[in-house]
């Protein structure tokens, strides 16, 4: 049955509120939040959210990486990732995996720097496509520079927790919208290590 | 210590660590937020708030020295700039 539009906006109010509550975020950064993700990933994912964990449990349905979801989270339901890190995936939505096996992540970034936070589970190949695929800034809108010569190729050993998700909307033309996939302190976790270094065209 | 003054003293403190561990570009671009807050604190929330994004942003940096991660500097940076994004909230 569908909504009449004032059930409709008590619904995207509650919503909002329950946003603003759970990130200490102000209603008009929980509305902001609300409507990215609606735009995004829909009214039902909103609802799912809402809910809870779907996946919590599941083996992962996913090509490039064999897990199991702990937990599926999003602005609504906040979940173990800090804010600064949550805020990073479209609509703060993701799912908590745990790695089943060693696994091959990517990143891009210049060659004497081949550590980072956040991952891909494509090799990187061209700069114009990586920036526009992750979102990935030439010039940050402080004007810190985001440069790009080196793809990696990066183990992460079985048993570690990894976050996924949609890329969050940054700036310009650089939207996002593919998966990255978040390893929180790197350095906290044994055997992490590089496998590959490839200049990128 | 207020707000504004923690926010300095904590940038200050994340500058010298990027700046010893060789990340002159993040260094720089915090210094020129510093120098900004008391001037323009509502520019300095939103350069501050916008450097923290996924792969390449602020909290991406893992410091490394010949492929080797840092473990104590990164334990440090990594606590400053949490507290950083909390400060940024509030201003």
């Amino acid at each position: 049955m569908a909504l009449c539009d004032c059930d409709a906006k008590a619904q995207r109010d509650a919503n909002v509120q329950h946003i603003a509550q759970n990130w200490g975020v102000s209603p008009e950064a929980a509305s902001a939040l609300y409507d990215t993700m609606t735009y995004v990933h829909g009214a039902a994912a909103i609802g799912g959210a809402v809910y809870g964990m779907k996946q919590a449990g599941n083996v992962l349905d996913h090509p490039n990486i064999s897990g199991k979801v702990l937990g599926e989270y999003s602005a609504i339901k906040s979940g173990p990732l800090d804010r600064d890190m949550a805020l990073t995936f479209s609509g703060a939505r993701y799912k908590e995996v745990v790695l089943s096996e060693d696994t091959l992540l990517y990143r891009a970034g210049i060659a004497d720097s081949p550590f980072g936070q956040y991952f891909s589970f494509e090799k990187q190949n061209g700069v114009v496509q990586t920036r526009i695929d992750k979102a990935l800034l030439p010039v940050w809108p402080n004007g810190a520079a985001s440069p790009l010569d080196t793809s990696f190729g990066i183990k992460i050993p079985a048993g570690t927790k990894v976050y996924i998700g949609d890329v969050g909307y940054q700036n310009g033309f650089y939207l996002g919208g593919t998966e990255q996939i978040a390893v929180p302190k790197p350095w906290d976790i044994p055997g992490v290590e590089i496998i590959s270094k490839d200049p990128l065209k | 210590m207020n707000n504004d003054e923690e926010i300095k003293n904590v940038i200050s403190k994340l500058h010298l660590l990027l700046h010893n561990c060789g990340n002159e570009s993040w260094a720089t671009k915090l210094a020129y937020i510093h120098g900004m807050i008391n001037d323009d604190p509502d520019q300095a929330r939103y350069l501050i708030m916008t450097s923290f994004g996924g792969m390449g942003s602020l909290n991406d940096i893992v410091l490394s020295l010949n492929d080797q991660m840092l473990v104590e500097e990164n334990r440090e940076l990594d606590s400053l700039r949490k507290r950083l994004f909390e400060l940024a909230q509030r201003l």
